[in-house]
C-alpha cells in the first residue's frame, strides 16, 4: 500500500507541476515601461482619422468580388496617390516643333492623378465563374537606391464579408469589417503617409500592399506573390501583416523558431516602450493541423496572409490583435468582451465603445514598424533572416514520422513475439486449445453431442455426477479418470456428460472434432496395474510392518494413472496425429489446474481409503489369531 | 507484492477512471482543437474551453480502449477458456492504462518547453508509453499467475498484438494529421 501511495503521490506531482508551468508562464506581456502613446512615432489621432475616413461613406461594404470593394480599393490608391505614390510620368520631348497655339492656363493635377496605376486587378476562377478583386500596391523607393536592392512588403487585406459575393455563397455575415480589418488598413495608411511625408534615408524599397479577396482566404496575397518578378522574391527579405489592431493586446509574431528578427524588434518595442506582445505557448497548440510549412503545429497567430511568404521561406512579422490568455483560450479579442471580428457588431460605433484604446495600439503598431524600417541594423537583421531561413520542413514530412512509427512498432512486435517464443518454450503448449478437446469425465450436463464424441470433464466436482443423465453408469468409480476410461472402452457410457465449461466451448466450436484414445497404451498400463495388484499383494504382516512402502506404492499407481491420462491423443478428423509424449508436463491448457486438483482429491480419496482398508485389517487382525 | 487484481472495484467505477485519465491525456491536445472548430465553424469562443476540452478529448479514446480491450479479451477467453482469469487479466489491465494515461498527460507539456517538436513527439510518444505500460503489467500477471503460464503466450500475443496494431494505427492517423493537414 505504502508503495501505491508513493506512485500515485509521484504522479499527482507530476500532474501539478505541469499545471503550474502552464499557469505561471511567461504570458508575453512586454517586460519593458510602456510609454505615453503621445511619444509614438505616428500618432493615435493619425491613425484614428484614418480609420474614421475609411469607414465613412458606406466603405462598411467591402464584399469581396463586388462593386463594394472595388469601390474600396480605388479609395485606397486614392490616397496612397495622394501621398505621393503615383510617379509622374515622363515627359514626352515634341519631335516637330508645332505653332504655339493659345496658351490656356494649365489645369492643376488632383491629388490624386493616377492613382489607376496602383491598382493590381486579379481573376479568380470559382466552378463556372470568373471573379474579379484587385490589390492595391504601392511602392516607397528612396532616392538613389541602388537598381537591385533589397525590398520589404508592408501588407493588410480591406475586403469583407458584409454580403455574399453571390447568390449561394453563405457568407455574408453584416460584419463592417471596422476591427477586421479597417483598424488594419488605417495603421498601413498611416505607415504609407509616414513614409511619404518624412522620406527616411533608406536602403530598400518599401511595398505597401492591400490585399483584395483575403479576408477568408488569402487569394489576393497568393496572386501578390506569384506575380511577383523571381529577383523581387530573392530581394523581399520581410513581409509584414497588419490585422484586427485595436482589442486588448498588440502580439507580434515572428515565427515559432528563434530568430533574430523576433529580438530586433523586442528591442525596438522596448527602446520606444510601445505595449507590444509576444506569442507564449501557453496559446493553445492546435496539434492536429500544421499552418505553415516546416511548422508541424498551429497557433491563432499563424493566421494570415503573411502564410503565403512564410510558406516560401520568406521571413515575416504578423502583427495582430488579440487576447489569447483568457480561460476559453479560444482565437479571443478581448478578456471581458465577446469577439467581433465576422459578426455583425464589428462596427466603428462598437470598436469605440468597447476599446477606447483601440487608437494607441493602432499606433504602437505603426510605430514598431516605422522605427524598425528606419533603424540602422535593419536591412541586416532581415537579411541575415532570410539567408537563414530556418529548414525544419523534415517535421512536416508525414511520411519521415510514420517510418519512426512503424519502427517502433515492429520493435515492440519484435518484443512480444520474442516473450511469446520464450513463454512457448518454458511452457510448451502441444495439445490443441480446449474448446477443441470435448474432455468430459466425472459428470456434466448433457449436450447435443454425435456418438463418436467423448465428453471428458476432469473440472467436474463429484459431489454432482450424471446430473440427469439417462445413462449412468454407477459402477464406475468417478474418483479415478483412469477406470472411467476403462469403463468407457468396455462399453460402458459413451455419453457422459459436459460441463458448464466444455458446454460453453462446444457452442462456440463449429469445427468438431473425435477423441481418439490410444487404447493400447490404456490396456497396458491397466494391466500392469492388475498385475501389480495380483503379484504385489501385500500380506497382512507385510500390511502391519510397511505401512509406508504401501501407501508409497499406492501413489505411485496413481502416478501412473495420471500418466495414462495424459497419454490421450486427441486427434482431428483429419486423421493427423499430435504427438503427446507421455510423461511429459505437455497437457492441455485449461486442463492443468483442475487436472491437478483432481488428482490431488484422488490422491487424498485414496489415501483416506487405504487408511480406512488398514483400519479394518487391523480390526480384524486379532479375531484371525 | 500488491495483486491489483485482488482490489476489486466495480467495474463501472473502474470504467469512470480511465475514462478520467484518457480526458487528462487528451486534454491539452483537445483544448486547441476545440478551441480551432469553435472559432472555424462560427462558434466563437466556447466557454471554459479547458472544461470542456477535458470532458470531450476522453470519449474517443475509452471507446476505442473499450471496444479493443472488448475484442481481445473475448478472443482470448474463446481461445483458452478460464473466464475468471482473463477477467482478472483484464481489471489489472485498466490500472496500467490509468498510470499511462496520467504520464502521457504530463508528457503532452512538453509543448511549452519545446512546441516545435511537441506534435511529432506526443503523436510517437503515446502508442510508446502505452506499450510500456501495458507490457510492463503483462509482465506483473505473468508474475502474479493470473492465468496459468501455459497459456499466458496467448494472453501476451492477443493482448499486445491488438494494443500494437489499433495504437500504431492511430499514431499514423496522428502524424498524418499533425504533419500532413493544412489549417
Amino acid at each position: 500500500m505504502k508503495k501505491l501511495t508513493r506512485v500515485l503521490f509521484i504522479l499527482l506531482s507530476v500532474v501539478v507541476a505541469a499545471f503550474a508551468l502552464v499557469g505561471c508562464s511567461d504570458p508575453g506581456a512586454p517586460a519593458h515601461k510602456i510609454a505615453d502613446s503621445s511619444t509614438y512615432t505616428i500618432s493615435v489621432e493619425s491613425v484614428e482619422q484614418k480609420l474614421d475616413e475609411f469607414m465613412s461613406s458606406g466603405r462598411f461594404d467591402r464584399t469581396r468580388y463586388t462593386s463594394a470593394e472595388a469601390d474600396a480599393a480605388e479609395y485606397l490608391a486614392r490616397e496612397l496617390a495622394k501621398y505621393g505614390y503615383v510617379k509622374p510620368a515622363a515627359p514626352q520631348e515634341p519631335d516637330e516643333p508645332e505653332e504655339p497655339e493659345e496658351l490656356e492656363e494649365p489645369e492643376e493635377p488632383e491629388p490624386d492623378a493616377g492613382w489607376e496605376t496602383l491598382v493590381q486587378p486579379f481573376d479568380i476562377k470559382s466552378d463556372d465563374r470568373v471573379l474579379t478583386s484587385q490589390n492595391i500596391v504601392a511602392v516607397y523607393e528612396p532616392e538613389g537606391i541602388p537598381e537591385s536592392h533589397k525590398n520589404v512588403v508592408i501588407g493588410a487585406y480591406y475586403d469583407n464579408c458584409y454580403d455574399a459575393p453571390y447568390e449561394g455563397d453563405g457568407t455574408g455575415t453584416r460584419s463592417h469589417g471596422a476591427l477586421s480589418n479597417g483598424t488594419g488598413v488605417a495603421t498601413l495608411l498611416a505607415i504609407a503617409e509616414h513614409l511619404q511625408i518624412e522620406k527616411p534615408v533608406l536602403e530598400y524599397s518599401v511595398t505597401i500592399v492591400f490585399f483584395g479577396a483575403s479576408a477568408l482566404r488569402s487569394l489576393g496575397a497568393s496572386e501578390f506573390y506569384s506575380g511577383m518578378t523571381a529577383q523581387e522574391k530573392t530581394n523581399t527579405v520581410l513581409m509584414i501583416e497588419l490585422q484586427r489592431l485595436g482589442v486588448d493586446h498588440v502580439y507580434a509574431y515572428c515565427d515559432s523558431r528563434e530568430t533574430k528578427r523576433e529580438k530586433f524588434f523586442d528591442g525596438i518595442a522596448k527602446e520606444n516602450g510601445l505595449d507590444i506582445y509576444k506569442v507564449t505557448q501557453k496559446s493553445p497548440a492546435i496539434t492536429s493541423f500544421s499552418a505553415l510549412n516546416g511548422i508541424p503545429y498551429y497557433q491563432w497567430a499563424m493566421n494570415g496572409d503573411f502564410a503565403v511568404f512564410f510558406n516560401h521561406n520568406i521571413p515575416t512579422l504578423n502583427l495582430i490583435g488579440a487576447n489569447w490568455e483568457t480561460i476559453d483560450l479560444t482565437d479571443a479579442e478581448s478578456a471581458k468582451n465577446d469577439s467581433v471580428e465576422l459578426t455583425e457588431k464589428d462596427t466603428l460605433a462598437n470598436l469605440k465603445k468597447l476599446y477606447p484604446d483601440y487608437g494607441k495600439k493602432m499606433a504602437a503598431a505603426a510605430t514598431l514598424v516605422v522605427e524598425g524600417l528606419k533603424a540602422a541594423d535593419f536591412i541586416d537583421t532581415m537579411s541575415y533572416d532570410r539567408d537563414h531561413f530556418p529548414d525544419t520542413d523534415v517535421l512536416t514530412k508525414g511520411w519521415v514520422w510514420n517510418l519512426v512509427v512503424l519502427g517502433i512498432a515492429a520493435v515492440a512486435g519484435a518484443v512480444m513475439m520474442f516473450v511469446t517464443y520464450r513463454l512457448t518454450k518454458k511452457y510448451p503448449i502441444v495439445a490443441p486449445t480446449p474448446r477443441k478437446m470435448k474432455m468430459a469425465v466425472f459428470g456434466m450436463d448433457y449436450e447435443d453431442q454425435k456418438d463418436d464424441e467423448i465428453y471428458i470433464d476432469v473440472k467436474q466436482p463429484d459431489e454432482e455426477i450424471f446430473p440427469g443423465v439417462p445413462n449412468n453408469d454407477p459402477a464406475v468409480d468417478f474418483d479415478d479418470p483412469f477406470s472411467l476410461i476403462t469403463s468407457i472402452l468396455r462399453g460402458g457410457p459413451s455419453h457422459v456428460g459436459t460441463s458448464e465449461q466444455s458446454g460453453d466451448t462446444a457452442k462456440n466450436e463449429e469445427t468438431e472434432e473425435e477423441i481418439e484414445i490410444d487404447t493400447h497404451e490404456v490396456e497396458t498400463i491397466e494391466q500392469e496395474n492388475d498385475r501389480e495388484e495380483t503379484d504385489e499383494k501385500p500380506t497382512e504382516e507385510q500390511t502391519t510392518e510397511e505401512p509406508k512402502q504401501e501407501k508409497e506404492a499406492e501413489e505411485k499407481k496413481h502416478a501412473q494413472a495420471t500418466a495414462a491420462k495424459s497419454n490421450i491423443e486427441v486427434v482431428k478428423r483429419s486423421g493427423v496425429k499430435s504427438a503427446s509424449k507421455s510423461g511429459t508436463a505437455a497437457k492441455k491448457p485449461s486442463t492443468k489446474k483442475p487436472i491437478k486438483s483432481t488428482a490431488k482429491k484422488d490422491a487424498e480419496n485414496d489415501k483416506t481409503a487405504e487408511k480406512e482398508k488398514t483400519d479394518v485389517k487391523e480390526n480384524d487382525k486379532p479375531s484371525d489369531e | 507484492m500488491i495483486n491489483i487484481a485482488k482490489k476489486k472495484l466495480p467495474m463501472p467505477v473502474m470504467g469512470l477512471f480511465v475514462y478520467l485519465s484518457y480526458c487528462a491525456m487528451s486534454w491539452y491536445t483537445m483544448r486547441g482543437t476545440m478551441a480551432y472548430y469553435g472559432e472555424q465553424y462560427g462558434f466563437g469562443a466556447w466557454f471554459a474551453n479547458d472544461v470542456w476540452a477535458f470532458f470531450i478529448g476522453g470519449i474517443f479514446p475509452l471507446i476505442i480502449y473499450e471496444v479493443l480491450t472488448m475484442f481481445v479479451f473475448k478472443t482470448v477467453t474463446v481461445k483458452i477458456g478460464l473466464k475468471n482469469d482473463v477477467a482478472s487479466v483484464r481489471y489489472g489491465l485498466c490500472f496500467a492504462v490509468i498510470a499511462a494515461n496520467i504520464v502521457l498527460f504530463g508528457l503532452k507539456f512538453i509543448y511549452v518547453a519545446a512546441p516545435m517538436y511537441a506534435g511529432i513527439l506526443n503523436a510517437i510518444l503515446d502508442p510508446a508509453v502505452t506499450f510500456i505500460f501495458v507490457g510492463l503489467y503483462l509482465w506483473y500477471a505473468f508474475s502474479q499467475n493470473y492465468v496459468d503460464k501455459t497459456v499466458y503466450r496467448i494472453v501476451v500475443s492477443h493482448v499486445m498484438g491488438a494494443f500494437i496494431a489499433v495504437y500504431g494505427v492511430l499514431a499514423f492517423i496522428s502524424i498524418i494529421m499533425t504533419v500532413g493537414g493544412v489549417a
